[in-house]
């Protein structure tokens, strides 16, 4: 038992056990560290900034703080840092060659970061994608849609492609797009939606209701009425503002369009021929069509 | 027509503390809202309906009354716990954004002149156990239409919306119960005549009062316009009007903080 323990301490007097000891001791450390001046950053500014910028500040604290940990650890094992350095200087460009797309993917993220054209947290649509953010990171950024659905997106492609931010400001406009038909009274269909607007209390009162009456269309007098509302709950109710709109149209006796063709025939056209396709029935003895108008 | 406040010991309340027995429900009728709350062992059982007319008068409270009598189409939340509450307690409140107030007749205060108005905007009822500060249920009254109040479409503050005669004189005032009074004075200090076509009344930052007959009072603001389209400085007094008379506290104001901020906000405010 004696011989075992002097070897012990035989092994851990040599000076590159020690030295490992003291890496490992220093690694461990500065994992914690790193931990804990994130989580302590997190308390003191986790109230006033947005998940977003507390996303960033533990990253970018974790990373510095892992980095120099790293730095430090290979020191204290005897790797000399300079050659380290110019080894991962050559490390790098042979790596940008290789990975072209990720290093474009990583510089057009600090871009996205830089520019900040959304947050976490926020409606977005980039291409025939739309979702909620849930996540910006490094190479990409990733959506969930309304039916959830996860959509990953190269941060390279946002950086090229139109984003449109649908929750970045607080109210947004709703444009209700109706066909009436030609007999109707245009007067009585403004009052009637502008009364609609009015009782319900997420219509914005101020942007007022704009009703505008856009074209004589094929089939309807096309008129668009654009209501405002808080962003927030919008999709909700804009589906209970149409509702409401089509009940105020129906109470106002305006009748809703659908496309249809009249046909008109000419004075010099010949009367349209008409084929009875069913065949003949004897009125008198069959009482199934007895009711039936008399063919002319 | 305003009765000449007398102070009274205790003021006609419709709000307050309610003792509530076991298997039983309170009700209260309180203009455009009514509410029951029922009290079912160790479980409350809190119902509320919204009238759609804004100007409902009515006000009533009945203790006990039928647990049958709660409509189907109320709204009903069951609140758990493992205390023994007794008693419930009703408290009005002002709304949780600010009100813009919008006169139904255009209203324009002379250079070198002021006026006061009287401003009637609708109240929230906040509904607590008798001993514990957070309310179980907060509901308007009657709930206001939203609007937009600011700058342009991107920078400025979803509010309330409220028509308002702009009465000059309380005497004129149709009290409601489901209604707190803001007395607001306006300065015009400019050169030129100010077109007043909307006041932000930041209600959430204005406490409420009872005055001796049970009408609901808010602290008073005056509104200082020194130039054409300048700023707009409020100061808001810390007790309700002098027309009010005597009054008590109802309830403080929902958000702390000082006024001096919302000087930038206020810019068009006024025409």
């Amino acid at each position: 038992m004696d011989r075992i323990w002097l070897e012990l301490i035989a092994i851990a007097s040599h000076p590159r056990a020690a030295a490992a000891l003291r890496a490992m001791l220093i690694f461990v450390v500065g994992l914690g560290l790193a931990r804990f001046v994130a989580a302590a950053l997190l308390r003191a500014f986790g109230r006033h900034t947005s998940p977003q910028q507390q996303m960033m500040v533990r990253r970018l604290s974790s990373y510095t703080i892992i980095t120099l940990t790293l730095l430090a650890t290979m020191r204290e094992l005897g790797f000399d840092l300079s050659v380290l350095m110019g080894a991962a200087g050559i490390l790098t460009v042979a790596i940008g060659f290789a990975s072209q797309a990720s290093a474009s993917n990583i510089i057009s993220g600090l871009f996205l970061i830089g520019e900040r054209p959304f947050e976490l947290g926020d409606l977005v649509q980039v291409g025939a994608s739309e979702g909620e953010v849930i996540s910006i990171d490094l190479l990409s950024v990733k959506l969930r849609t309304h039916d959830n659905r996860m959509v990953r997106i190269p941060n390279e492609t946002l950086l090229k492609t139109d984003i449109v931010n649908l929750s970045r400001l607080p109210i947004r406009r709703f444009d209700l797009k109706v066909g009436v038909a030609y007999s109707s009274d245009l007067a009585t269909m403004k009052a009637a939606l502008l009364a609609a607007a009015e009782q319900d209390p997420r219509a914005l009162d101020e942007p007022a209701p704009w009703f505008v009456f856009e074209d004589f269309g094929d089939s309807a007098l096309e008129c668009r009425f654009s209501v405002w509302s808080a962003t927030t709950g919008f999709f909700e109710w804009r589906s209970s503002f149409r509702l409401k709109a089509l009940a105020a149209l129906r109470a106002a006796n305006i009748e809703v369009a659908f496309p249809h063709r009249t046909l008109v025939l000419g004075g010099q056209s010949s009367p349209l021929a008409v084929t009875v396709v069913a065949p003949a029935v004897d009125v008198a003895t069959d009482d199934r069509v007895a009711e039936a108008p008399a063919a002319p | 027509m305003l009765e000449p406040p007398t102070p009274v010991a205790a003021p006609p309340h419709w709000w307050g503390h309610v003792e509530v027995a076991d298997e039983t429900t309170a009700h209260w009728h309180v203009g455009s809202l009514r509410l029951w709350a029922s009290r079912l062992g160790g479980r409350w059982r809190i119902s509320s309906l919204q009238d759609d007319d804004p100007l409902v008068a009515t006000l009533t409270l009945a203790v006990p009354c039928p647990i049958g009598e709660v409509p189907a189409v109320a709204t009903t939340q069951v609140f758990a716990t493992s205390r023994v509450y007794t008693a419930i307690n009703l408290r009005p409140c002002l709304a949780t954004r600010p009100v813009v107030a919008r006169p139904l007749d255009s209203l324009v205060v002379q250079p070198d002149d002021e006026t006061t108005l009287f401003v009637s905007s609708s109240l929230w009822l906040q509904m607590s156990w008798s001993d514990v500060a957070t309310p179980l249920v907060d509901l308007p009254i009657f709930r206001p239409s939203d609007t937009w109040f600011g700058p342009s479409r991107a920078e400025g503050e979803l509010c309330y919306v409220t028509r308002t005669r702009a009465l000059a004189s309380a005497d004129d005032l149709t009290w409601l119960p489901g209604r707190a009074v803001t007395r607001v004075q306006i300065r015009n200090r400019s050169r030129v005549g100010l077109a007043v076509e909307r006041i932000k009344l930041p209600v959430t930052r204005l406490a409420l009062h009872a005055d001796a007959a049970g009408r609901l009072w808010t602290d008073p603001l005056t509104y200082i316009v020194s130039g054409a389209g300048a700023d707009a400085d409020v100061e808001r007094s810390a007790t309700a009007p002098a027309e009010a008379g005597p009054c008590t506290l109802v309830s403080p104001p929902r958000a702390e903080g000082h006024l001096m901020n919302w000087k930038r906000t206020l810019s068009a405010l006024l025409g």
